[in-house]
């Protein structure tokens, strides 16, 4: 009898344990998904966390920018405009999330600062996980930034007012070119940060070659270099370091820089540097450029 | 005849019969099977019958069968009931069984490095069937283990069974009871998440403390690979867990029970005559047999022991998956497990190196040897005052130093601090977050207002006064709708009573803001007035007690305030249960 009884209990034990696995089972798709939903939104709650600590000084606590960063809760960065502009094949995931880890580069035409990398493999502080609660945490404005009936008060874009939204080149390239006669320009005040923005810019591209002296000698040290040529070169005799510049811009075959070693600056009396400059830009545009030119010591 | 150089069983029918040959074929194959139990022993096992053949053939599987041989044939009767074993040391056995077989599960699914280690335990929680079941089981399973040991051992003292001449399977149990304790504390650091971080740091640095230095740096180094906690350190730990513990506890419990086997379990200790052990002559009458008695009582703890499991794993616990191990953030009260509070309380006591090294391990060796220590003969409970009133102080310093160990005993950080932490957890959901979604009601909620409206717009009026930043600082009463807001706030309040002695006229607030879709952010804000500080560092005090303020030059108490934010979203379902 005494092996009956632990047989019955052991067996209605078991089958208990079977009822409840079974149980179990049924319900296992329902709670996988409830987890997958509760650690996405603990994820971004997270990630509000860490934007507070991180990203708000420069993009706005409500993500709509600062005047040092562009907005985030911009409906252009949800409906898919921004990702054609930056030419992403990818999806908006990937592309937050790749902007976050990676950073940004400074640009003038853009955002004067750059934004740092911030995940780990790109030298960054963040972990990859930390970079997705952050990037669930941005793509979460996306109801608020494309509700139309709630429109962005404040909204920072991803480009600086002035320069291509108010097309401050294409004015420029509509405008009066400076042409060459150098000894009838008369130039306004240039202003040294809108010259830096368009030595930067893609439109005129000068950064490109002259940007740590690569291709073109390099924008760091520019007037120093034009003072040794002035004083060195008898044909630059009398000019000012401010003539020089704007020569060198509107006709860069008038004075040849010798090449140097591997790096050879003009073939053939015509030097490598644009010779179109004097159509493209206007007057204030080249009294920018040279007022910026000056600050490079 | 046969080509063989044995009968076929076609020789067989011929000789036989058909029926008669079949027969004995299934008996033959169920006694080799069996290791010496035919169709008819089974039978009469199953019907509780006593044995029909002679010598009892229920003897022999434990002499021929692998799985067999290392239990005895045969018990004492007396030891057989629930007194004295309460069947602890073979339940430990059972749930080391549990976890070979859970930590199978779970090895599949787990790399061991700092970069997939987390994700691997999401991946398991939101995407493998079972996965979050056998993760409970292993987890559960593992502290049920050693609170088992634990209890065996205190079992084993208490019945005298360590006494000659089984003070070595003694000893072997204490090197389990460490081989457990290791093995449990080992697999915290397997899912990289911030409680595996610290535990481990703090588990590890105490071995660091080991003199001399170039000694405990060597430790440290070997049991992290670095001198930090990084791949090299998860990968030994995981090593350590799933192969070279594991192996040393089927060695030692091997000879644990083979010694079992060698002299019997130990009779209940008014059985004997004194001095006597007469646990392997047991009298025909006085015999249960492991067959069929043993196993089908063992079996049916089987059935209870898992039952009791899988109930609780399924409705009652979860193991706790905290974030992602971050070497930069700290959580405050980082605690050891259970099982490790004690240490915890004893390093609270002074030196590192005195009370967390020296200590332990002289304890430690203590238990080892303690049965070559007491050799007194009488294992009756009554000749034992002393021994058991000694261990049964050990037992409350045991528990009381595990009070100490814990986070409420000796804590430094601020009051301000502690409330924050009470309400809203570094770690874990805490009362704030359970407050149901929808009674996160935008608004600024002040610990002297409550629900009062009156009093709010009072405080309203004072703190525009004050020429505050008026959009915190608008107070509103909590609405009626809100009951659960209301108990936090009501808590929030009295906390300051007991936590916020060194709080002077303190308040706090708590001031929700609709955030994002879906998402709110509530800040938990702390004023109080400046206490003043001695030269020590310490609050001054008056002579009645009274806390000093720290005055500004118009004679006014300086506020001081601290504040803590956190978010939280609509579907993250802290309230509804989930860990």
């Amino acid at each position: 009898m005494k092996i009956e009884t632990r047989i019955v209990l052991g067996t209605a034990f078991f089958l208990g344990l079977l009822l409840i696995v079974g149980w179990v089972a049924l319900n296992e798709e329902g709670r996988m998904a409830e987890f997958t939903v509760q650690y996405e939104a603990r994820s971004l709650e997270r990630g509000a966390t860490i934007y507070e600590s991180n990203c708000s000084a420069c993009h706005g606590a409500f993500g709509q920018g600062s005047g040092r960063a562009p907005a985030l809760n911009n409906p252009r960065l949800f409906n898919g405009e921004r990702l054609q502009e930056m030419k992403w094949a990818g999806g908006l995931y990937a592309y937050v999330e790749n902007a976050i880890s990676a950073g940004r580069p400074a640009s003038v035409a853009y955002w004067p600062e750059a934004m740092p990398t911030w995940g780990q493999q790109y030298g960054g502080p963040l972990r990859t996980d930390q970079i997705r609660d952050v990037t669930r945490f941005v793509l979460n404005w996306e109801s608020s930034a494309l509700d139309e009936q709630n429109p962005p008060e404040v909204l920072q874009d991803f480009i600086l007012p002035g320069i291509r939204e108010e097309g401050d080149l294409q004015i420029m390239a509509s405008g009066q070119p400076v042409g060459t006669d150098l000894a009838a320009l008369e130039l306004p005040v240039g202003d040294p940060v809108r010259g830096e923005r368009l030595y930067n810019s893609n439109e005129l591209g000068c950064s490109s070659c002259h940007m740590g002296g690569v291709i073109a000698p390099s924008t760091e040290g520019t007037v120093t270099r034009a003072e040794q040529r002035i004083a060195t070169v008898a044909a630059l005799a009398n000019y000012t370091v401010e003539q020089y510049l704007i020569e060198s811009i509107l006709v860069p075959n008038a004075y040849l820089v010798p090449n140097e070693g591997s790096k050879v600056y003009a073939t053939g009396g015509i030097s490598i540097m644009q010779q179109n400059y004097s159509d493209r830009i206007d007057a204030q545009d080249l009294a920018d450029l040279v007022a910026y030119l000056l600050t490079q010591g | 005849m046969s080509v063989l150089p044995f009968p076929s069983f076609l020789d067989d029918i011929k000789e036989k019969g058909a029926r008669t040959a079949v027969s004995d074929l299934i008996d033959e194959t169920v006694t080799r099977v069996t290791a010496g139990l035919n169709v008819r022993d089974i039978r009469e096992l199953l019907r509780g019958e006593p044995p029909s053949r002679r010598p009892n053939p229920r003897l022999t599987p434990h002499a021929d069968a692998f799985w067999m041989h290392m239990r005895p044939s045969y018990y004492h009767a007396a030891v057989t009931g629930v007194y004295p074993t309460l069947r602890l040391g073979w339940l430990t056995t059972y749930f080391f069984a549990v976890e070979i077989i859970t930590g199978m599960f779970l090895m599949v699914f787990y790399t061991p490095s700092p970069l997939s280690a987390y994700d691997n335990m999401l991946n398991l929680l939101s995407n493998v069937p079972f996965g979050q079941f056998m993760r409970d089981l292993h987890r559960l399973g593992a502290e049920g283990m050693v609170m088992l040991v634990m209890l065996h051992m205190l079992r084993t003292y208490i019945t005298g069974s360590y006494k000659r001449p089984r003070q070595f399977t003694w000893a072997t149990g204490v090197i389990l009871l460490l081989t457990t304790l290791i093995l449990s504390f080992s697999g915290y650091l397997l899912p990289w998440d911030q409680l595996a971080f610290w535990a481990v740091t703090i588990g590890t640095s105490m071995a660091e403390a080991a003199p001399p230095e170039i000694v405990g740096k060597n430790v440290n180094l070997l049991l992290r690979g670095a001198p930090d906690i990084g791949a090299g350190g998860l990968l030994r730990f995981y090593l350590l867990h799933v192969f070279a513990l594991p192996l040393a506890t089927i060695i030692f419990l091997g000879v644990h029970y083979y010694k079992v086997v060698l002299h019997g379990h130990s009779l209940p200790p008014g059985e004997d005559e004194i001095g006597t052990d007469t646990a392997k002559r047991v009298p025909l009458e006085r015999r249960v047999y492991f067959l069929p008695d043993i196993l089908s009582n063992e079996l049916m703890w089987v059935g209870a022991a898992t039952f009791i499991l899988v109930v609780l794993v399924v409705w009652f616990y979860h193991a706790p998956l905290e974030s992602h191990a971050d070497p930069q953030v700290t959580p405050l009260h980082t605690t050891a497990p259970w099982y490790f509070l004690w240490l915890q309380g004893l390093l609270k006591l002074g030196d590192k190196v005195f009370f967390g090294l020296v200590i332990p391990t002289l304890l430690f060796l203590f238990l080892l040897v303690m049965p070559y220590i007491d050799v007194g003969k009488s294992r009756r409970y009554a000749h034992r005052r002393l021994g058991l009133s000694l261990s049964m102080l050990a037992v409350a310093g045991f528990v009381i130093l595990s009070w100490m160990g814990s986070p409420e005993y000796g804590v430094e950080t601020s009051g301000d601090q502690e409330i924050a932490q009470i309400l809203a957890p570094m770690e874990g959901v805490g009362p704030l977050r359970s407050v149901p979604f929808d009674e996160l009601i935008p608004g600024t909620y002040h610990t002297l207002a409550l629900d009062d409206a009156a009093a709010a717009a009072s405080l309203t009026t004072r703190f525009e006064a004050e020429g505050r930043n008026m959009e915190m600082f608008t107070i509103s009463a909590v609405p009626e709708d809100a009951p659960h807001l209301l108990s936090v706030l009501e808590s929030f309040d009295r906390m300051f009573d007991t936590l916020g002695r060194d709080l002077p006229n303190a308040w706090g607030v708590l001031y929700i803001q609709d955030w994002q879709t879906d998402l709110k952010r509530i800040e938990i804000y702390i004023e109080w007035d400046t206490p003043l500080l001695t030269q020590n560092g310490e609050i001054a005090r008056d002579a009645q007690g009274n806390i000093l303020l720290e005055l500004d030059e118009n004679g006014n108490p300086i506020r001081a305030s601290s504040g803590k934010a956190i978010y939280v979203h609509a579907r993250s379902n802290y309230f509804g249960g989930g860990h």
